[in-house]
């Protein structure tokens, strides 16, 4: 501490703002990484310093804040759950147990387990298994694939038509959004 | 080299959004992004449907977590202002009715303060008036055990001054006591002097008549008199306000014999 290293973007976030937005959202994919409450509110936690930390790392014309946000949340997520792997053996369940849990199949993986809402519920199993395992679970297509006893091939496929699918889902139905700002309006509106 | 077409069916732009691929295979995509500008369109299309998706399946974090990272951020960057962990957004649909609830508190607090600042100056005060009463009535009895101890000390007479032809109904109580050499007038129901006129106290000391003073019974204490040594009687006569210097006998009230 006492040569402390002072950072200061050049860029400014407004990490506040991005917190009240946007950690729920993030948060929802951390917890599916990281079952343990405390980790996952730890990750939570180095997420935003980091966004905050590499700012000035986002560049606009590649991708939206949202999804950088996302990728860095996943990726602090899913080392950490790595780093508790290690240094838990084999306790925990998911990405690393994946072999072992080979005989559990996709029934498992079900809405009821994940606590998956509206869209995702709405297109085929088929497509909705893998957009959850990789999506909202962190695993790569290659887990996937093996997970789901898929060649790479299919997983690479059934994500592209599986976001299609929701895509067309989302654009036929506005109302979606309006469902959405409803809900939230009525949430602060107990909040308030 | 891929064209528009073949990146679009390939589901590359889709593994980009969801962080699927190496650094090579960005570098690759993002070349394709400066050729073919509209496939940045579909990619924003995707992201939008994955940030719904998220958006959809969103998790409300722990409510201390958003201060942790506020003040983990503004330590790194020096700034000492530090997050109430208490008060952070994630917390505000408890804080208005916390606040109802506090505020509720510190008026009742308040009423109860001000009810009891009150009652307890009442107290104070009824404690001081007490205080000075009961130090009054010690005073009193200190007086009266003094007093008791004088009367029913051995060396203590009763002298009773009994009324003359004059005033056969006047009577006239004095304690003495001749080895203290202390004298006390205890009772007295002379009727009240005349205007312009005066009891006065007289000895009987070798036949002589020594002035011992004027009575004055204007207030409700019964007059001081003095001890005097050899006295064999004593006697109160009516005289001139001011007293005189010999008794008029003839205006002789009260008088009684000191054994």
């Amino acid at each position: 501490m006492s040569n402390q290293h002072k950072i200061k973007p050049n860029t400014s976030f407004d990490i506040e703002r991005l917190y009240d937005d946007y950690s729920h959202a993030l948060y929802g994919v951390i917890a599916r990484i990281i079952k343990d409450e405390f980790l996952a509110a730890e990750v939570l936690q180095d997420t935003f310093v980091k966004i905050w930390k590499y700012q000035d790392r986002y560049q606009n014309n590649k991708s939206s804040l949202f999804t950088w946000m996302m990728h860095i949340a996943k990726n602090t997520a899913i080392n950490a759950y790595h780093s508790k792997a290690n240094k838990y053996s084999k306790n925990t369940a998911g990405i690393s147990d994946l072999h072992e849990n080979s005989g559990l199949r996709v029934a498992s993986i079900n809405t009821d387990t994940l606590d998956l809402k509206n869209s995702l519920s709405k297109i085929d199993d088929k497509y909705r298994e893998i957009i959850e395992l990789i999506y909202l679970r962190g695993y790569t297509h290659k887990d996937a694939a093996r997970y789901l006893m898929l060649p790479i091939g299919t997983v690479k496929s059934r994500i592209k038509i599986g976001i299609r699918e929701l895509r067309s889902i989302y654009t036929a139905k506005p109302a979606v959004t309006g469902t959405i700002i409803s809900l939230l309006l009525s949430i602060n509106f107990f909040t308030i | 080299m891929m064209s528009r077409e073949e990146i679009l069916e390939s589901g590359l732009i889709e593994q980009y959004v969801l962080g699927l691929m190496n650094p090579d295979e960005i570098a690759e995509l993002e070349s394709y992004f400066e050729r073919f500008p509209d496939l940045i369109e579909y990619r924003q299309a995707i992201e939008q449907t994955m940030e719904k998706i998220a958006f959809d399946n969103a998790i409300e974090p722990p409510p201390d977590v958003k201060a942790k990272i506020m003040n983990e951020i503004n330590t790194l960057s020096g700034i000492t202002t530090q997050f109430d962990i208490k008060t952070t957004k994630n917390s505000n649909r408890w804080l208005t009715p916390l606040l109802a609830v506090g505020a509720l508190t510190a008026i009742l607090f308040g009423y109860l303060y001000f009810d009891m600042l009150s009652s307890y100056h009442n107290l104070k005060s009824d404690y001081s008036t007490l205080f000075a009463n009961c130090e009054e009535a010690n005073r009193i009895i200190e007086k009266q055990e003094a007093h008791m101890a004088f009367i029913n000390n051995p060396n203590t007479q009763a002298v009773i001054l009994s009324g003359t032809a004059l005033s056969p109904n006047s009577s006239m109580l004095v304690h003495w006591n001749k080895v203290e050499q202390i004298a006390s007038m205890n009772f007295s129901n002379l009727p009240p002097a005349p205007a312009g006129k005066t009891y006065q106290l007289w000895a009987d000391i070798d036949g002589e008549m020594v002035d011992m003073g004027i009575l004055n019974f204007e207030n409700n204490d019964m007059p001081q008199i003095p001890f005097m040594a050899n006295a064999t009687s004593l006697n109160v006569t009516l005289e001139k306000a001011g007293g005189a210097d010999h008794p008029d006998v003839s205006q002789l009230f009260v008088n009684g014999l000191i054994i």
